[in-house]
């Protein structure tokens, strides 16, 4: 993706991608606000971020709740922050725009593997995405950049294996995307209510090999 | 109308008022955030009137969401002996009836986030439980009839089906134009069955 590309329609962008380098005290709040950000990923991970947790974060850090909350508008926008830095994460381990269509399926299914090493990152993401579903939420334009990148950027990846023949037939690209991401989705609340009732991972392997021929 | 059955109409009345109220005040506000004052106020009565009806806001949201499954039942003339070679086609009436109502999946959606935590009520992590159960024996009787593709085994379809209906809806609740949820839904039934849909 090039910049030339996403300067003249504004598509989603990927995560993480296209932001200039910061300099001067204003690259050292940057620096704090990326240490704030990796701790919350930490604390919510392990404890969930329910309670105390950003009490936890800021203790990590060495600030006060007032002063971490500083850092940002308010506890939303450090919640929102918290998963575009996951998902910049997640882009490194799965930059699903560039990989072929087997390894971008492949390294989904470890990337859910993952995830459910930190059941709390994914409890703050399924609640969020919940509440989002108002419209005046200040999540909801987040999430909708978010579905309408992954959505796109999995229908590239399901393209290139319906051009090596590897989709079942019925089974669209575009249909391909948008089932992905609704059974990562719906796969996350299901093993949050109970966490012995389902492999994530398994389920998404399984959920790939019923849309397509490919040997994962 | 005898003058006996008049109290009693009004009552029920005024159940199915209160209960509309308050899925719509969940849905909006969720179970924790949303207020009996709030529900209350809808309906033109005060919090403890309210509490003479359904006894306690756990109690109330127990018959939001009983109301909620039985008039889905009877829409869509639902019984637990839905044939099997039919059940595929019951699903997707399931869903469009869903896609015109999107305060019903409004509630759905940001209660089955709340029962996540622990300090939720847990009858709606109940029914999630048992809706999941009702669709691993829907499949069993489809496998049964042998109507199940290779390979696909019921308490796996279950899973996959309902975890694609639940994330499909919240997309679409997110962003409406973008997913078609009974589209979703039917090509993966044609992947789970050998049913024609």
């Amino acid at each position: 993706m090039t910049d030339a590309a996403t300067t003249v329609q504004e598509p989603a962008r990927a995560p993480g991608r296209g932001r200039g380098r910061p300099r001067g005290s204003y690259a050292k709040s940057e620096e704090t606000r990326a240490a704030i950000l990796d701790a919350a990923l930490e604390v919510f991970g392990q404890g969930g971020f329910r309670g105390g947790a950003l009490r936890a974060v800021a203790e990590r850090v060495g600030m006060s709740e007032a002063g971490l909350l500083h850092h940002f508008k308010n506890k939303s926008a450090l919640l929102i922050a918290v998963l575009e830095r996951r998902d910049e994460l997640s882009y490194s381990r799965v930059p699903l725009d560039q990989l072929d269509g087997v390894a971008a399926l492949r390294r989904l299914v470890a990337l859910v593997a993952y995830n459910t090493t930190k059941p709390g990152v994914v409890d703050l993401f399924c609640t969020l995405s919940a509440e989002a579903t108002s419209p005046d939420h200040p999540a909801h334009a987040y999430f909708q950049n978010r579905y309408e990148w992954t959505r796109n950027s999995l229908a590239v990846a399901f393209g290139k294996v319906e051009a090596g023949g590897g989709l079942r037939p019925g089974v669209s690209p575009a249909i391909a995307a948008r089932g992905t991401i609704a059974m990562m989705d719906g796969l996350q609340v299901q093993w949050l209510m109970d966490r012995s009732s389902l492999n994530m991972a398994e389920e998404l392997r399984r959920y790939f090999r019923q849309i397509s021929t490919l040997d994962l | 109308m005898t003058e006996k059955r008049g109290p009693y109409r009004r009552t029920a009345e005024r159940r199915r008022e209160i209960l509309d109220a308050a899925a719509a005040v969940f849905a909006e506000s969720g179970y924790r955030a949303g207020s009996l004052k709030d529900i209350a106020a809808r309906v033109s009565l005060d919090p403890s009137s309210l509490l003479h009806h359904f006894g306690s806001k756990r109690a109330l949201l127990e018959a939001v969401l009983a109301d909620k499954i039985d008039r889905d039942a009877t829409a869509l003339h639902w019984d637990d002996r839905v044939p099997p070679e039919q059940y595929p086609a019951a699903l997707l009436r399931l869903a469009e009836r869903n896609a015109g109502n999107p305060g019903g999946i409004g509630l759905y959606s940001v209660l089955a986030a709340e029962s996540i935590t622990t300090e939720h009520p847990d009858s709606f992590r109940d029914r999630h439980a048992q809706t999941r159960e009702a669709f691993t024996e829907g499949f069993a009787a489809m496998a049964d009839a042998g109507l199940l593709r290779e390979g696909v085994d019921p308490a796996s379809a279950a899973a996959s089906l309902f975890a694609l209906w639940d994330g499909a809806q919240t997309h679409w609740l997110i962003d409406p134009d973008a997913v078609d949820v009974v589209a979703l839904l039917r090509a993966h039934l044609r992947l789970l069955t050998t049913v024609s849909l």
